[in-house]
């Protein structure tokens, strides 16, 4: 099994059970927006050579400043719905990127581009399966998410065919059986059998990117994923803190909203800039040296 | 068990630790119940933005009552449909059960802390908002809006067409009859209004009373908890304040309206 698809099940595992045993919405709120604070903070944290390699480069100043820019007006533009409405629309952006970009990358079968646009635009349509009950998605025709469901999981399925020769069988199910199970989870969610709300999805990218780093961590050194969890449970208790579930109850409640709000809406700008999770155009040109030599 | 292991054991060890506190701090000791409702109330977005519901009707008689708390001359409440159900439900199917109801769940049930506003309007200020409230049955939407009891309307809006890619504008919703306290709307005459503080914002669907003078009614959810705590039991009911295409929707009206 590799390492995706096991920060996949585990993720995904946590994701249910934190679901279904928080007593009511306010905890639930309070655990999912913690969560998101410290995997903000992380993700700065472990892109620092990014960051420093960014720094030291004067001609890519502009384009990340209009990324930035690009990304405060997105924030700052009134919409009905206000915040939560533009942020379900961007995460879902950023989501399926995510998604897309980080499957099959150790598989050279799987990393033809056509396919990647395939897996990216089957993760859009499930996103807007699962996302549909929201009342920032409520206007779009349900028929039209069924044919869209419909279009992009057989596109996906012939892509991935086309490759599958030169994959061996249990390749083939570790790198698809979670873009065919988020099919049936959207077809499951049109149809009523299940309640997903957008938060569930949120909690889930959350909970994966705390477990996909291990693998990586490990082998740099051994000791490195039992430091991420850590500093993971540090953050996520300090943000507690200012939550629905800390000492100052529901009094503080709107700044940690806030802040949680704000520092999404950054996380996910700068992620276009600091990410290798994204398309290689982009990430060739805010990371020429590093993408040449890869 | 290597260290990758360890590390994800932690995690799951985490995630449980992190349910624990929710546990203990956010639901340890059940609260206190406000009332008992005898009758289940449907928050999903799918219901309450489609149509008129028990939730709506508790919801809107709930605000008109603590508006004339503070203003006797209030005629009626329209509270609209994104105001409600908008986060899950402890039940997790976006629908409360028959039993309890805390506050808690009544900041569930009532999804924004807003404020009520009483703003004054002419009778055809108040049927174009109801057109527009309408327009798009029997597609959900947010700016469905559910009435006070004082209340009833009958309209027609023709059937949207199956096809999602059909662009053609929808024909205007037509009201049949508008009956405020047992009497026609007369379209010259002003009507007290109590609405949700979202519905005089200019980023709601509703332009007519966007920025208009008003005052304040108190807390959507106060008024909520109040109307609860005052009665103790409760049957909320679908009873027929907003009837749609009546031909089609009436068997559907009533048989509801009996079992609730």
């Amino acid at each position: 099994m590799s390492s995706i698809t096991q920060a996949r099940l585990l993720g995904l595992a946590a994701t249910m059970t934190l679901g279904t045993l928080t007593p009511n919405w306010d905890s639930y709120t309070a655990i999912v927006f913690a969560l998101g604070i410290s995997h903000y903070i992380l993700s700065y944290t472990y892109a620092g050579s990014r960051l420093r390699n960014l720094a030291g480069r004067r001609r890519l100043w502009l384009p990340s400043a209009t990324v930035l820019l690009i990304g405060l007006t997105i924030a700052i533009t009134p919409v009905q719905g206000g915040l939560y409405a533009k942020l379900l629309i961007y995460f879902g952006l950023h989501h399926v990127i995510n998604e897309g970009y980080s499957s099959g990358r150790s598989v050279d079968a799987l990393n033809a581009s056509g396919l990647r646009g395939w897996r990216i635009a089957l993760h859009s349509g499930t996103y807007l399966a699962c996302t549909c009950n929201d009342w920032t998605l409520l206007w779009v025709d349900r028929s039209l998410i069924w044919l869209l469901l419909a279009v992009v999981a057989l596109g996906f399925s012939i892509a991935l065919a086309r490759r599958s020769v030169a994959l061996r069988l249990g390749q083939l199910v570790d790198e698809s059986w979670f873009d065919f199970g988020s099919v049936l989870l959207g077809v499951a969610t049109l149809n009523g059998w299940l309640y997903v709300d957008y938060l569930d999805v949120v909690l889930y990218h959350f909970l994966f990117w705390a477990l996909y780093p291990f693998a990586n961590l490990a082998r740099r050194d051994e000791f490195q994923p039992m430091r991420l969890v850590a500093m993971n449970a540090a953050l996520t208790t300090a943000a507690l803190l200012f939550s629905a579930l800390g000492p100052f109850g529901l009094t503080v409640n709107l700044l940690f909203t806030s802040v949680f709000y704000a520092l999404s809406y950054l996380h996910i700008t700068t992620s276009f800039i600091l990410s290798s999770t994204n398309p290689m155009w982009l990430r060739r040109f805010f990371e020429p040296v590093q993408v040449q030599r890869a | 068990m290597t260290p990758l292991r360890l590390a994800q054991l932690a995690s799951l060890l985490w995630v449980g630790a992190l349910i624990g506190v929710a546990r203990i701090a956010g639901g340890g000791d059940p609260e206190p119940a406000l009332a008992q409702i005898e009758t289940p109330l449907d928050a999903r977005p799918v219901t309450v933005g489609a149509g008129e519901t028990a939730l709506g009707n508790l919801v809107a008689d709930a605000v008109a009552e603590a508006a004339r708390q503070k203003d006797p001359a209030v005629d009626l409440a329209l509270v609209n449909a994104s105001l409600l159900g908008y986060d899950r439900i402890t039940a997790r199917a976006g629908v409360l059960r028959p039993g309890g109801v805390s506050s808690t769940t009544v900041r569930e049930l009532v999804a924004y802390d807003d404020r009520i506003r009483i703003v004054e309007m002419s009778g055809e200020t108040m049927m174009s908002i109801l057109k527009r409230a309408l327009s798009r049955f029997p597609a959900p939407w947010g700016g469905f809006l559910h009435p006070s009891t004082e209340l009833r309307v009958r309209a027609t809006v023709a059937e949207r067409s199956i096809l999602p890619l059909s662009w053609a504008p929808l024909p205007p919703c037509q009201l049949q009859s508008m009956l405020v306290s047992g009497r026609a709307v007369d379209p010259s005459a002003r009507y007290r209004i109590a609405v949700s503080s979202f519905m005089t914002r200019r980023s709601s669907p509703f332009r007519e009373i966007a920025g208009v003078e008003s005052t304040d009614g108190g807390s959507v959810r106060e008024a909520l908890s109040g109307y609860l705590t005052r009665r103790q039991l409760l049957r909320p009911h679908v009873d027929g304040r907003i009837r749609i295409n009546p031909a089609a929707a009436s068997t559907r009206d009533e048989r509801e309206a009996v079992q609730g």
